[in-house]
């Protein structure tokens, strides 16, 4: 499991060790220069004062005890280490302090040098003085000045460490409390009832967490919404089914109790009618709640206008020979396409040219039409029957709504459906009372949303 | 018993239509408010049956009218929206009883039948004269505690001369309780129904006020 308390502490832990690390190494080197540049000097100095001190004895001491040069440097720790021959020029060895060994520590000239003797490796200081012709060398062992920046490095390392160990702890129980808020929003997240939609506690928020904490927020509102709406339809759905059970109900109860088979028969008859229509506004409510549920989604395909409408002709053939109603599809519509999924434009027609023949009068003409302006493509669906009142026309698109005119079964869905199934196409539905009579009811699609395929045109 | 039905769903309609055709109503159904409005006013009905949800405007609607203009006709809202909360608001909108779809036609006559009796200040649910018992919900007439066999019309008459027994009703009246308007009314109808029900209840049983109509007859 992913921890951000983990990663964190991860991330400063190692950040704070690369940076220490770092200033380990840099100390290390510039220590080591800063005791090698010390040391040097006290080696040049130690030759000096050796020098000295053969020049103020005048000859008188030729040989100076080796416990003059080592009291020198008594105090020093590694002044044991400090090591002193002196030789004439002709490598005669005068006198030596008591840790220098019995062979030469440099055979160069004048200055520094570095020689290993016994496998001991050393730093010298050659000082040549021609008026006593004498040669003095002051030497440190390597291994000491090595000793000298481990043990500084050493001393600086062990309090690193521990800082390191007791900053772990620090910046663990650190990120545990700067974390604490985020801890405060999942607690309320956790012990919310589902039904609760109230927003959550911003003011105590932080700034980094404000946007998360208002984006959950923002979800709870369209959450909200959504759950409104479904309810909304749920109880208008049982609502509106309602009524068709208490026909199914009230006839059943006729049918077992009517005296006279003629009234049984009508009941029993009204029952299947019933039963077709309650089927119907089922099968319109499930289009609409699918409908809805892909509202959000834009339709990517390109739907054939004269294919859909060919489509639904078919469909509906029966019933317009059973009116004798001429269905009239435009040629003009032919290659057309429309951004819309096929079974939306499919469903769209279906609905109108329904609506259409419930209005129309046996004998007269639906037409499926082409109306192109430039701002907007129509797809016109007219009919000859009665309209619809003027004042009615504003509430008809609206959910469960029936006109005054209203005949046949329908379930005041049809419309709806089509609103919804254009809008997610960026379409619209218009509904216009024709001059003379009839309604014309228009699919109108902005001019980007249409296409001629020449392809579909010649086929 | 006359009661206007308005109710917008065709197969409901006819269904609560002859429903209540079987219990012994005389049944007007209508699918407006327009309609229900113009029949309520051509015509006097014992009781209502209102849908809230009409195709041109709301039930509730139609009764604030029917109340505002003074009406006391009982009315029953029938509708599918039947929360405590929707049948509180109708109540109070001057409902005087509630039903929710889908609904039990039985309970719908005999809660019609309650309604009515009450609107007329009655609380027994039978009717009495002299002798004579009449059973509105069983369909049964009582002479001296033996059952008399009526047919539907003839029931119909003897009871809305029940429900009063002291006032006299018109022909008119009397066709009005027992013909919905789109059935057709024989010429002398009315007077062949009393001279069936005098000879079957004795002749002084219903009594003939020259010029204006009928009575039940002095026990």
């Amino acid at each position: 499991m992913k921890s951000l308390r983990a990663r964190l502490f991860l991330l400063l832990i190692s950040a704070t060790i690369a940076v220490w690390s770092a200033a380990a190494i840099w100390t290390y080197f510039s220590t080591r220069a800063d005791v090698q540049r010390v040391l040097d000097r006290r080696l040049v100095e130690a030759a000096g004062m050796v020098a000295s001190l053969v020049k103020d004895s005048n000859g008188a001491i030729s040989r100076p005890t080796p416990a003059q040069i080592a009291s020198s440097n008594q105090q020093a720790e590694y002044a044991r280490q400090l090591s002193c021959q002196i030789w004439t020029l002709d490598w005669r060895l005068v006198g030596r302090s008591a840790s220098a060994p019995t062979v030469p520590l440099a055979a160069q000239g004048p200055g520094f040098s570095e020689r290993s003797i016994q496998g001991q490796r050393w730093r010298v200081y050659t000082l040549i003085e021609p008026t006593q012709g004498l040669r003095i060398l002051v030497g440190d062992n390597l291994s000491v000045r090595r000793n000298l920046v481990s043990d500084v490095l050493a001393g600086l390392l062990l309090p690193a460490v521990v800082g390191l160990i007791a900053l772990g702890i620090l910046i663990w129980s650190a990120i545990g409390r700067a974390l604490i808020p985020i801890h405060r929003v999942a607690g309320e997240l956790s012990t919310r009832q589902p039904g609760d939609a109230a927003p959550l506690r911003t003011a105590s928020a932080d700034i980094e967490l404000r946007p998360l904490v208002d984006a959950i927020n923002e979800l709870f509102v369209r959450l909200e919404m959504l759950r409104a709406n479904e309810r909304h339809f749920i109880a208008s759905a049982a609502h509106e089914l309602q009524t068709p059970l208490a026909g199914l109900k009230a006839h059943a109860h006729i049918a077992l109790t009517a005296a006279d088979s003629e009234t049984r028969e009508r009941s029993l008859r009204s029952i299947q009618s019933s039963v077709d229509r309650t089927s119907r506004l089922v099968h319109q409510l499930l289009d609409l709640s699918r409908e809805e549920a892909e509202a959000d989604s834009f339709p990517g395909e390109w739907a054939g206008l004269a294919r859909a409408a060919e489509a639904v002709a078919d469909e509906f053939a029966p019933l317009l020979e059973r009116k004798s109603i001429n269905l009239h599809i435009d040629p003009s519509m032919e290659g057309l396409e429309f951004q819309i999924d096929e079974a939306g434009l499919i469903l769209c027609l279906r609905n109108l040219v329904g609506n259409a023949i419930e209005h129309a009068p046996d004998g007269s003409t639906i037409e499926v039409r082409i109306e192109e302006t430039a701002s907007c493509v129509d797809v016109v669906v007219a009919d000859e029957g009665p309209g619809i009142p003027s004042k009615e026309l504003a509430g008809i698109k609206q959910r469960f709504v029936r006109g005054s005119r209203a005949r046949g079964p329908g379930s005041g869905l049809g419309l709806s459906i089509v609103e919804l199934v254009l809008e997610r196409a960026g379409a619209e539905l218009e509904l216009l009372n024709r001059p003379q009579s009839g309604l014309s009811a228009i699919m109108r699609f902005p001019p980007s949303a249409v296409r001629l395929n020449r392809a579909l045109r010649s086929s | 018993m006359r009661v206007l039905v308005v109710e917008d769903d065709d197969i409901l309609r006819a269904a609560v239509e002859t429903g209540l055709g079987m219990s012994g109503f005389t049944v007007d159904a209508v699918e407006t408010v327009d309609d229900a409005r113009a029949a309520f006013h051509a015509w006097d009905y014992d009781a209502a049956v209102l849908d809230i949800a009409l195709p041109d405007g709301s039930g509730l609607e139609l009764l604030d009218g029917w109340r505002k203009e003074g009406s006391t006709v009982p009315v029953l809202m029938l509708t599918a929206r039947n929360a405590t909360r929707d049948r509180i608001h109708g109540l109070d909108c001057g409902a005087d009883d509630y039903l929710g779809k889908p609904f039990d036609l039985d309970e719908l006559a005999a809660r019609l039948r309650a309604i009515a009796r009450r609107g007329q200040g009655r609380a027994l649910p039978t009717l009495h004269w002299g002798e004579l018992a009449l059973d509105p919900a069983a369909r049964r007439v009582t002479l001296a505690g033996k059952p008399v066999s009526l047919p539907r019309r003839e029931f119909a008459v003897l009871e809305a001369l029940m429900e009063q027994p002291e006032h006299v009703r018109s022909r008119a009246q009397l066709e009005e309780r027992l013909y919905g308007w789109q059935e057709e009314v024989g010429s002398n109808a009315v007077e062949v129904h009393i001279h069936n029900l005098r000879s079957k209840l004795g002749r002084d049983s219903i009594a003939t006020v020259r010029g204006e109509g009928y009575r039940m007859g002095r026990p």
